[in-house]
């Protein structure tokens, strides 16, 4: 009797010494080749919170003018962004007055001349900046809270009193000129000529928003007052206040900085060029590149399209997502033929498209435009997959707070939430417009943008070598 | 080309360019029994962090003739560990929305993500992981190479610049490493094996070799305990010794003049051999003083006389790099105008330098000071360009409050110490490099 519990439990012995073994092999196995990413991520003691984005809208008492308005405290600093909307270069007379406005507004006021502007604004640590780009005149302001008062005062004079001193204005045309110059020492910018050229043609958007050489030269301080007298107005403006600002002050600062500025402009309309997008490769000779450097070009949607979201989880599937691209996969992770390749949506207000580019030697050139080319197709006739789909919207979703770094990057996007229409809300429901598309959306929109006959191909470099 | 990752150069931030208080950055420090550095900036703005993982090798611990080796590793690291494996690591971090990249350097390789904070351990996981486990195949090696050599062609070569920025480099810097290209030469590039690679990952990566910055959403003991989980057990190597310093006894003065065909504008560049924070310690305070005061933005003094009042340049500016630790160096760059050859302008910045420098007193020097100290909160806000900064000057090998006390060692410069270094600067070995479009008249 005493045998089979003894035997039994013997027996039962050499079965929990195996299974320990058995065990403790898989924990070896599972330490040394295992990476459990979830269980991580649910035990992390650190978990997801929301950021706090109230944006309120702001009425300045004076003025009248609305704005988006977000308190944000950690740091002593305030930040504005403002845009002239409609007001940039392919509305340009001469072309590059937008960005030649842009640039003499940081060149003193009628109080302080061009030196003692320069060195407030370095003393008290104040940056004030204008830029143009090709729809709209934008400008921002970022200052410690303690300097607001003498920011405020700075900004108003700029853009309500700018200077415009003959010597200064001559030193900034040199100083345009020579980026002009500089810009063509760049492969990628004479392939954006091309580009422009390209789809553009004779439409103004084809035309570089430092302007032309010969217009920048033949630039007069009368034509930027023109430029200013037309559009710096209220009627065009909108405005973003973000930092450690009150409702009551935000407002204030706008009455105090853009109060005295005329209620209107002149509106120019700009027609919306129509681009041929029916396929075709363009290529530009120039033996002397190391590589072949390309861009692509088919149609897109309009921000507030309704297709807008479903194209821009098929555009990160295809080129958006960096390396996991199914572009860059299949042409650098798998053959090693390029250093990049991408695609994203460029947001002209009268043209949107969908833009893209890579570069490679002369000898992998063939096989690159291939890929590229045969990805498109595959993107356009099979759409993406359950997983894909998966992946892009929680890629989005998950780094959807990396945005709020700055105070001043916060001040942008209250500025595009107005300019594009978005809503107050928008920074509230972003995420559900991602979770919302539909697989059905994404492949039905992929179809209709990933064609093979909608696709532009532009080339510059060492072509020719490669086919001989 | 937004999201492209592995920049290979980028760019010295300069502590002196931003706009303190007491304390930069509210950093908290600690360090690992393995000899790991930590380095916290706690940023409460939003729920988000930067990781960064700081080794202290790069480009200038080649071997000779094995150039680009440690950029090849730091793009193998993205190809697999025994635990995760092949495209997985950066399919991982994509499910949860990280934004990753890496750089390599002449002295630091770093790797970082920026996350949202629940997000943060998983990251950490990561990068313990690949600091002891990488596994490199010779399929994803072949394919590697491939990619650095486009890299090198398409960040380097397709710059019509880039014959001069070498040259540049090969003359001032003589037979140290740092002469060579971060990315290696082409033929370099193609004759590397796994074996290169795996010798600086063997050797180099380990915790004690390596700074982990943290900036954002989280408490410094919190940070600590974390490292402490994921990176506490792994084993400190024996890292080889420091390489050789920039030999400075024998002084020299070099001249470069190139004609480069695609480049439509002349350049003018002085550079000189001056201590970086290895050699001078506190010394470096006074070179960033006399960089501010001569070149660093549009009110310095070569700017005002050269641009603004003389018009014999477009573009006039100043570098100090004191980070690198076989030497630091000082660089004046000059764009000249339209119709000033490169001669006159030589010159010319020569004659303003002399100037700025007889003009120097303590009532100009107090402006220039209070301009470098009046905006440092700035350096905080952003929790990305502060984890660049703090690993940048940690890796340097400052002390948590060197770091901290960039205010108080800007105050303590005299007008003694600027003129002492400017005439150090003077005297030490130099190169001057001009480049000119082909063709141009002298």
């Amino acid at each position: 009797m005493t045998h089979r519990p003894l035997y039994a439990k013997k027996h039962h012995g050499r079965w929990v010494v195996l299974l320990i073994a058995v065990a403790a092999t898989y924990a070896i196995w599972k330490s040394f080749f295992v990476f459990d990413a979830d269980k991580i991520i649910a035990n992390s003691e650190l978990k997801n919170k929301s950021f706090a984005s109230d944006v309120a809208e702001i009425v300045a008492p004076k003025s009248g003018i609305k704005a988006y308005w977000m308190q944000e405290t950690s740091n002593p600093i305030v930040s504005m962004s403002f845009v002239f909307a409609n007001s940039g270069s392919v509305r340009d007379e001469k072309k590059g007055t937008a960005n030649f406005t842009a640039s003499m507004l940081s060149e003193g006021t009628e109080k302080l001349n061009s030196q003692s502007f320069k060195e407030k604004l370095e003393d008290y640590a104040i940056s004030i900046s204008f830029g143009a780009d090709k729809d709209d005149f934008s400008g921002s302001m970022v200052t410690l809270k303690e300097n607001l008062r003498l920011a405020t005062d700075l900004l108003h004079d700029a853009v309500v009193a700018p200077r415009m001193d003959e010597a200064d204005f001559i030193r900034t045309k040199n100083q345009i000129l020579q980026s002009l110059d500089y810009l063509r020492e760049r492969p990628q910018h004479r392939l954006n000529e091309a580009v422009n050229k390209e789809i553009f043609g004779s439409h103004a958007y084809a035309n570089e928003v430092l302007g032309k050489t010969a217009d920048v030269k033949g630039m007069s301080v009368a034509d930027l007052k023109t430029y200013i007298k037309n559009n710096l107005t209220k009627d065009r403006l909108y405005v973003g206040v973000a930092g450690d600002i009150s409702r009551e002050e935000a407002e204030k600062l706008i009455d105090d900085i853009f109060n005295d500025l005329p209620e209107q402009g002149s509106d120019k309309e700009i027609k919306a060029p129509s681009v041929d997008f029916s396929a075709r490769a363009v290529n530009v000779e120039d033996s002397k590149l190391p590589q072949v450097l390309s861009a692509v070009v088919a149609p897109s949607v309009p921000r507030l399209d309704r297709d807008f979201y479903p194209l821009y989880i098929a555009n990160y599937v295809f080129g958006g997502a960096g390396l996991n691209s199914r572009v860059n996969q299949a042409a650098r992770e798998k053959e090693g033929l390029t250093y990049g390749a991408y695609t994203s949506m460029s947001m002209l207000q009268q043209s949107p498209l969908l833009v893209g580019g890579f570069s490679t030697t002369p000898q992998n050139f063939a096989q690159m435009s291939k890929i590229f080319a045969e990805e498109w197709q595959k993107m356009g006739e099979n759409g993406i997959s359950e997983e894909e789909l998966a992946s892009a919207k929680n890629y989005l979703v998950n780094s959807y707070n990396l945005r709020f770094a700055d105070i001043g990057t916060l001040a942008d996007i209250l500025v595009s939430m107005q300019r594009e229409n978005l809503g107050l809300d928008f920074l509230q429901k972003r995420n559900s417009y991602v979770e919302q598309v539909t697989l059905e959306r994404v492949n039905r929109v992929a179809k209709q943008y990933f064609s093979p006959k909608k696709l532009i191909m532009i080339n510059m470099g060492n072509i020719k070598a490669e086919r001989n | 080309m937004k999201k492209l990752r592995f920049s290979v150069l980028f760019a010295v931030l300069m502590l002196i360019a931003l706009p303190v208080r007491a304390e930069l950055f509210g950093l908290k420090g600690y360090v690992l029994e393995n000899g790991m550095r930590v380095v916290v900036v706690p940023n409460h703005k939003a729920p988000i962090a930067k990781h960064m993982v700081w080794y202290k090798v790069g480009a200038a611990d080649e071997k000779l003739g094995k150039g680009g080796s440690a950029h090849l590793l730091e793009h193998l690291m993205f190809r697999g560990t025994r635990k995760v494996r092949g495209q997985s690591f950066n399919r991982i971090l994509e499910e949860n929305g990280a934004d990753s990249n890496a750089f390599t350097a002449q002295d630091v390789t770093a790797y970082h993500e920026f996350v949202d904070i629940s997000r943060l351990e998983l990251v950490m996981a990561l990068e313990a992981d690949r600091m002891r486990n990488l596994s490199i195949d010779d399929e994803s090696f072949e394919t590697e190479r491939k990619i650095v050599y486009q890299e090198r062609k398409q960040v380097v070569e397709n710059n019509p610049l880039y014959k001069f920025n070498e040259e540049l480099q090969r003359l001032f810097w003589q037979n140290h490493p740092y002469s060579r290209p971060i990315t290696g030469s082409e033929n370099e590039i193609l004759s590397l094996t796994d074996k290169d690679v795996k010798d600086i990952y063997r050797h180099y990566y380990a915790p004690n070799n390596a700074v982990l910055v943290i900036a954002g959403d989280i408490e410094p003991e919190t940070a600590f305990r974390l490292a402490e989980k994921y990176y506490g057990d792994i084993k400190p190597a024996k890292v080889p010794e420091n390489r050789l310093k920039f030999d400075t006894e024998v002084k020299t003065k070099t001249t470069l003049r190139m004609k480069l065909p695609n480049i439509e504008l002349p350049r003018l560049v002085k550079k000189y051999h001056v201590p970086g924070y290895a050699e001078a310690k506190g010394g470096i305070y006074a070179y960033m003083v006399l960089s501010k005061y001569l070149g660093e933005g549009e009110v310095s003094k070569l700017y005002v006389d050269l641009v603004v009042n003389r018009k014999m340049a477009t573009g006039v500016s100043t570098d100090y790099n004191f980070t690198a630790p076989s030497g630091g160096s000082f660089s004046i760059s000059a764009i000249p105008a339209k119709g000033v050859s490169v001669d006159e302008m030589t010159a010319a910045l020569d004659d303003s330098v002399k100037q700025a420098m007889s003009e120097l007193n303590d009532r100009t020097l107090q402006k220039y000071k209070k301009q470098m100290l009046s905006g440092l909160v700035y350096a905080k806000d952003n929790p990305n360009e502060a984890a660049q900064i703090v690993g940048m000057l940690a890796t340097a090998g400052m002390r948590d409050d060197e770091i901290e006390n960039y205010a108080d060692n800007i105050e303590k410069v005299t007008v003694a110490d600027v003129k002492k270094a400017y005439m150090q600067m003077l005297q030490s070995t130099q190169t001057e490099a001009v480049v000119e479009p082909e063709g141009a008249k002298k």
